[in-house]
């Protein structure tokens, strides 16, 4: 079954909308601790989102979607109506630099990126839609 | 999240416990800079305890670290294990900063 959480793009939201993936995911019997980049790279994409996707006096909504497969793989839909924007397109963060010539941030996506299996942007009627997925095998 | 403090040996054991996340960073950044003001310039995090942590978290890492190297000090990571060791790895710390598996593997 599929559920889907909305609320508005603050930061007062994020601990409610990775509570929505945790519950799903105890509902299914999996250990919280195995949810651990899942619940991250969602972080990544909501932070993001909170930050750049609506003007500061005008907050629109975030639409969080899970659903879990038979296989026990999760795909969770992150859906905003700010500005087109592909978080995917940044070229990541050089992890070899050494401390001085790295920048600090860029660092989110890049994580996102090596902790799901597959992560997928659209912008299909004025919203952003991003897609990832992660495979649980029994 | 739960911030404990202790100073002993000549440097002081920064104790994180529960969730680091973009909510409660600017809680830890608040208090390690106030852990530099007040001279201490050899300081260990303690991530034994922590169960969570995202960019937000390792940004206040570095930015400690910026801060105590500035002043000929140095800033390490203890108690990594599980899905942290694996956070800081892939964003590639070790190679800016002392990591450690234990509190009891430090120097």
């Amino acid at each position: 079954m599929n559920k889907t959480l909305v609320l508005s793009a603050r930061l007062e939201n994020l601990e409610a909308f990775l509570a929505h993936i945790r519950n799903s995911a105890t509902d299914r019997g999996l250990d919280v601790k195995l949810l651990y980049p899942v619940e991250l790279s969602l972080e990544e994409v909501l932070v993001n989102i909170i930050s750049y996707a609506y003007p500061e006096e005008k907050k629109g909504n975030i639409e969080l979607t899970c659903s879990w497969d038979s296989q026990h793989g999760v795909t969770i839909k992150v859906v905003d109506y700010g500005a087109a924007f592909d978080p995917l397109a940044k070229p990541d963060p050089d992890t070899n630099l050494s401390f001085y010539e790295r920048g600090i941030g860029g660092l989110g996506i890049f994580l996102t990126k090596k902790m799901m299996d597959e992560v997928v942007y659209e912008r299909s009627h004025d919203k952003n839609i991003l897609t990832m997925i992660k495979q649980y095998p029994r | 999240m739960e911030i404990g403090k202790l100073v002993e040996e000549g440097r002081c054991v920064v104790g994180l416990k529960g969730r680091l996340d973009a909510v409660t960073a600017p809680e830890l950044e608040l208090s390690l800079g106030k852990i530099i003001e007040e001279g201490n310039l050899n300081i260990v995090l303690d991530l034994t305890n922590l169960e969570y942590v995202s960019s937000a978290g390792l940004r206040i890492f570095l930015v400690a670290t910026k801060k105590v190297k500035a002043l000929k000090g140095e800033l390490c990571l203890a108690g990594l294990s599980g899905n942290i060791k694996e956070v800081i790895e892939i964003s590639g710390f070790p190679s800016i900063m002392p990591c450690y598996d234990t509190m009891e593997d430090l120097p």
